[in-house]
């Protein structure tokens, strides 16, 4: 269980107050987070178990902590309206947007079912931007005629669009 | 394709290297609606049809696929059995080649893979790479700098990779030492699950081995740790049937030729039952006593012998038993002149 921690800073119980706190709990509770550190001892008064194979979920769940997420009006996606409720009964969120809304809930279960909890692997490219380079002629023939007809916002969007053009090829060529 | 008949190598039978993706801005498949999943296979097919790396490709909805056709797919692991469950709103895009093939809207909207005979896991990512690198410039992932990739279940999240490899394993289950090796490879973060997947049990000695977890490890890391354990369990069988052939010869050639007799006497065969045999087959083929065969021979009649396989070979519907009876009558054919030598 350390090992979920090991970020935390040290810092003494917030029960007791005589032992180093090792057990650390974020509590949600109507949509806020309170993280609560304790040590062991009075982890186990207040009826933690955390020497059993009991999973993360199973402790808040006997904290109370996820039903009164519940009861206080349910947080709920703004995306897919997935429930906490929900969440909980079937461990899987409803969107990628679940992944903000149920932040703290999906951490703790994340870490039950992964060994790690920040990404290493592959991280998705920025898009490639795409310059259409058409021949220059063209487009300058076109602005000619738009000029002609007197439609100067086609004669904008046509300079600009040679302008992109001939940028985009001098860029090409430096690198 | 997963299944190569002209392959020797009989202990790594197949590699599988699969990414789950999603696309931002919509709901993940299990809580769309059917209308949801039904634009989106129809934004998202084509697109991926266009990929530089999947031409020739060959959309599929599933909407439109026979039973035979969709165990012909699960039977060549180009789709879960889950997926040929899945009706309209499913898709399923194949490189012509079958190396690669991607479901749409299965759990995740996206779910890609490059299967291929022996052990490929280095090539099937380089493959799979490059397919999801193509479809990212076109489709807007669901990804989190924290977690990685988003996820329907978050089993899968960070990586999103699942990478497994096909073992062929029959010696060491023979003599009874499976237990401590998926006990070991449970441990240390590894899931064996039988021939068809997820919940199955390993019959026809086939033991697939992936990788647990996604998230906090890279691509890389998990791929070497996969092949590390694969090419390890390999070594424990090549020792297993050694030993087999030096210590328990007559239990061994009891076995094969048990198998053996059934093959080519019975008239009626379940497919279950016909992977059983066949493992047996191989083994003997492998150790000398089975002659006259070959193993590509025996690969061939694994997948043929499939109750797709065999539906597809015939105009008239078939019924499970006439698929027993043919089975047979097909194997009894097949291996005519086959010998056993102890």
């Amino acid at each position: 269980m350390a090992d979920l921690f090991v970020e935390w800073p040290k810092m003494q119980c917030e029960s007791c107050g005589e032992y180093e706190a090792n057990v650390h709990l974020t509590h949600v509770v109507n949509g806020m987070t309170r993280e609560i550190h304790v040590c062991e001892e009075c982890a186990g008064k207040n009826g933690i178990n955390i020497n059993g194979a009991m999973s993360l979920t199973d402790i808040l769940v006997g904290l109370g902590a996820l039903e009164e997420a519940e009861d206080g009006g349910g947080k709920a996606c703004p995306f897919c309206r997935l429930t906490a409720a929900e969440l909980r009964k079937g461990s899987r969120p409803g969107c990628a947007v679940c992944y903000e809304t149920f932040g703290a809930e999906l951490k703790i279960i994340l870490a039950d079912m992964q060994k790690g909890t920040k990404h290493v692997g592959k991280v998705p490219g920025v898009k490639a931007v795409v310059v259409r380079s058409v021949p220059t002629e063209n487009m300058e023939r076109q602005l000619a005629d738009a000029v002609a007809r007197e439609d100067f916002e086609a004669a904008a969007r046509i300079r600009d669009e040679i302008r992109n053009s001939k940028a985009s090829e001098e860029l090409e060529k430096k690198s | 394709m997963w299944l190569d008949p002209m392959m020797e190598e009989d202990v790594i039978v197949s590699s599988r290297v699969r990414l789950a993706r999603n696309i931002r801005g919509e709901i993940f498949p299990q809580r769309a609606s059917i209308e949801d999943r039904v634009r989106l296979l129809a934004k998202v097919s084509p697109v991926v049809c266009a990929l530089p790396s999947m031409t020739p490709a060959l959309a599929l909805d599933m909407d439109g696929l026979s039973w035979t056709d969709k165990n012909v797919l699960c039977e060549r692991h180009l789709i879960s059995v889950e997926h040929s469950e899945k009706g309209k709103g499913s898709g399923v895009v194949l490189k012509a080649d079958e190396s690669v093939a991607i479901m749409i809207n299965e759990e995740d909207h996206l779910r890609m893979q490059a299967i291929s005979p022996g052990l490929a896991l280095q090539s099937g990512w380089q493959k799979i790479d490059v397919v999801d690198t193509e479809l990212e410039q076109c489709v807007d992932y669901a990804f989190s700098r924290r977690i990685g990739y988003l996820t329907a279940c978050p089993s899968n999240v960070g990586t999103g990779l699942r990478a497994s490899v096909m073992l062929h394993l029959p010696a060491l289950n023979l003599l009874n030492e499976m237990d401590p090796i998926i006990k070991g490879l449970t441990r240390t973060g590894f899931a064996v699950r039988g021939l068809l997947g997820e919940g199955t049990d390993a019959f026809g000695n086939m033991f697939q081995i992936s990788n647990q977890m996604t998230l906090g490890e890279s691509e890389k890391a998990i791929l070497d740790r996969l092949t590390d354990v694969v090419l390890e369990i390999a070594g424990h069988e090549k020792n297993a049937r050694v030993r087999l052939v030096e210590q328990r010869k007559m239990y061994l050639a009891d076995y094969v030729g048990r198998a053996y007799g059934v093959l080519m006497n019975a008239q009626l065969l379940s497919s279950r039952e016909m992977l059983d045999l066949l493992s047996s087959l191989r083994l003997g083929v492998d150790v000398g006593i089975i002659r006259d065969v070959s193993a590509p021979t025996i690969h061939e009649l694994m997948l043929l012998t499939q109750p797709g396989h065999m539906q597809i070979m015939l105009d008239r519907e078939l019924s499970p038993e006439d698929r027993d009876q043919m089975r047979a009558q097909m194997v009894r054919d097949r291996l005519r002149k086959m010998r056993v030598r102890v």
